[in-house]
């Protein structure tokens, strides 16, 4: 597990250079996904990092709500060492990079941000089957999408992302999905 | 930073463990000093966290039954995870490391990093927190004398050292076990080879592809070390998606504690709506010597507040 602030990036990239970065690493994300860029090696994983990063909404999208800290980043099998136990089930459906943002509001309120990129299509998929059921309510974001009492899951091409509030107050639940959908229009729509 | 240890400390430590889990190499509290009619299981409703684990670690007849003057207490925390219901919530763990310090513990280590700012930067718990050691990420290779799965583990080092070993974990639903909390809550002790080892040491394939297996080296693992003082923080439990979540909440407020693991897992499955005897870590567990499976047979205080 890594901290965003580890790279030669600023802590908040989506926010670096305003609409230009934000439109270049949104290409640069769809051109990853689709295996159409050449990285010189060694750089290739800072690449994705920042691609992945660029998919977190503008500070101005998320206010009140302020970023907690900068980003963690996982790569393959040190998404163990950031969620814990939690990462067996993306580790065993092809995982291959995640971004983890959280959110904080007076201190006491958080709102946790997960993007995890998965090496297909079919990978998201069965995460997000795993993650969500009957208890859960079907909602029309990315290719599916569901929401619970306090959090939304979807999945647009091979990424899973989930957006969960610390409670289920109705300011932390419209906060919730204007980020859901803030990330959902940063995802490459044909990515594979 | 991992320490590479030759064969004759990994000897050692194996010794030194197999002594804990015979339960004489570690000093403890005279019971003298616990109150005479202490319970073995404690579990106390409310819904102020931070005095209802108070209270249940008091029912015990107090930290000092498990914290001598001048310990060195490892604190095991769950607090890996973010989302609600997935992890101790913060008053619960501060209760508990204030009372080793008014206990009159030496240090406590924290032996998982922090994630998330899990310690809230203001009041009391930030407090306990600030007096806390972090220590993770020392890990050591030990064999496990009498692990019937389990016969070798990376773990992290204080994990063995510590003089006095608390476990706080919640309890919450999992997928592969269907139910986890304290002895399940050991393997953040390890490294991420030796957890792979759980799942996949049975060699069928699949996480989860061997869950009895799973469950022994869980027990074995607890029979490596096994916790002085377990603590299940049971107010908001993950009740689907676990062990990480996001999922569907239940709201018990009961916080529990024991000197036993087992007792205190099998009492919480309740929470889950799970029959302990369906949990294999805790049949196991129990089958090691490492505790009461039957909550009937558990001397139980249980209050309110």
């Amino acid at each position: 597990m890594r901290p965003a602030s580890d790279w030669s990036i600023p802590a908040k990239p989506q926010a670096a250079g305003g609409a230009t970065a934000s439109w270049v690493g949104v290409l640069t994300a769809i051109l990853l996904g689709l295996n159409l860029i050449w990285v010189p090696h060694g750089t290739a994983a800072d690449q994705a990092d920042r691609a992945i990063l660029l998919l977190f909404p503008k500070p101005e999208e998320v206010r009140p709500w302020v970023p907690d800290g900068p980003a963690q980043l996982a790569e393959g099998q040190d998404l163990f060492a950031l969620i814990d136990g939690g990462a067996e089930l993306f580790l065993r459906h092809g995982f291959e990079r995640a971004a983890v943002q959280s959110y904080a509001l007076a201190a006491s309120r958080h709102i946790q941000v997960e993007i995890y990129m998965m090496r297909s299509m079919d990978g998201a998929a069965e995460v997000f089957a795993r993650k969500t059921g009957p208890g859960e309510l079907p909602l029309a974001l990315g290719d599916a999408g569901a929401s619970g009492e306090y959090y939304i899951v979807f999945r647009r091409g091979r990424f899973l992302v989930t957006v969960a509030a610390g409670d289920a107050n109705a300011d932390a639940k419209a906060a919730v999905l204007r980020i859901a959908r803030a990330v959902e229009n940063r995802i490459p729509a044909r990515c594979p | 930073m991992r320490h590479e240890w030759g064969r004759r400390s990994v000897l050692k430590a194996g010794v030194a463990a197999f002594g804990t889990a015979l339960g004489g190499a570690w000093p403890r509290a005279s019971a003298a000093g616990a109150a005479a009619e202490s319970a073995d299981l404690s579990a106390v409703t409310g819904t102020d966290l931070y005095q209802g684990t108070l209270k249940t670690i008091e029912q015990l007849g107090g930290m000092g039954r498990f914290v001598p003057k001048g310990a060195t207490v490892g604190l095991l925390i769950n607090h890996q995870f973010r989302n609600p219901g997935a992890h101790v919530n913060p008053d619960v763990a501060a209760a508990v490391a204030a009372l080793c310090w008014e206990a009159g513990a030496k240090s406590i280590l924290s032996l998982k990093d922090e994630r998330f700012t899990y310690w809230p930067r203001q009041g009391r718990t930030s407090d306990a927190a600030r007096r806390l050691t972090p220590c993770s990420g020392n890990y050591v290779t030990v064999e496990v004398p009498r692990g019937q799965a389990l016969r070798k583990a990376e773990v992290i080092k204080e994990f063995l050292a510590a003089e006095v070993l608390i476990n706080v974990s919640v309890a919450k639903d999992h997928e592969g076990t269907r139910y986890a909390c304290v002895l399940k809550n050991a393997m953040g002790a390890l490294t991420y080879g030796t957890c792979q080892f759980f799942h996949f040491g049975h060699g069928k394939g699949g996480w989860y592809g061997d869950v009895e297996f799973l469950s022994q080296c869980v027990a074995d693992l607890n029979l490596l070390r096994k916790p002085d003082l377990a603590v299940a923080d049971a107010t908001t439990i993950l009740t689907s998606n676990g062990p990480f979540g996001p999922g569907k909440l239940a709201k018990p407020n009961v916080v529990v504690a024991g000197a036993s693991a087992v007792s205190v897992d099998a009492y919480c499955t309740r929470f889950l709506g799970v029959d302990a005897t369906h949990v294999s870590m805790i049949v196991r567990s129990a089958a090691l010597g490492l505790g009461e499976a039957d909550p009937a047979k558990v001397k139980t205080r249980e209050t309110s507040i």
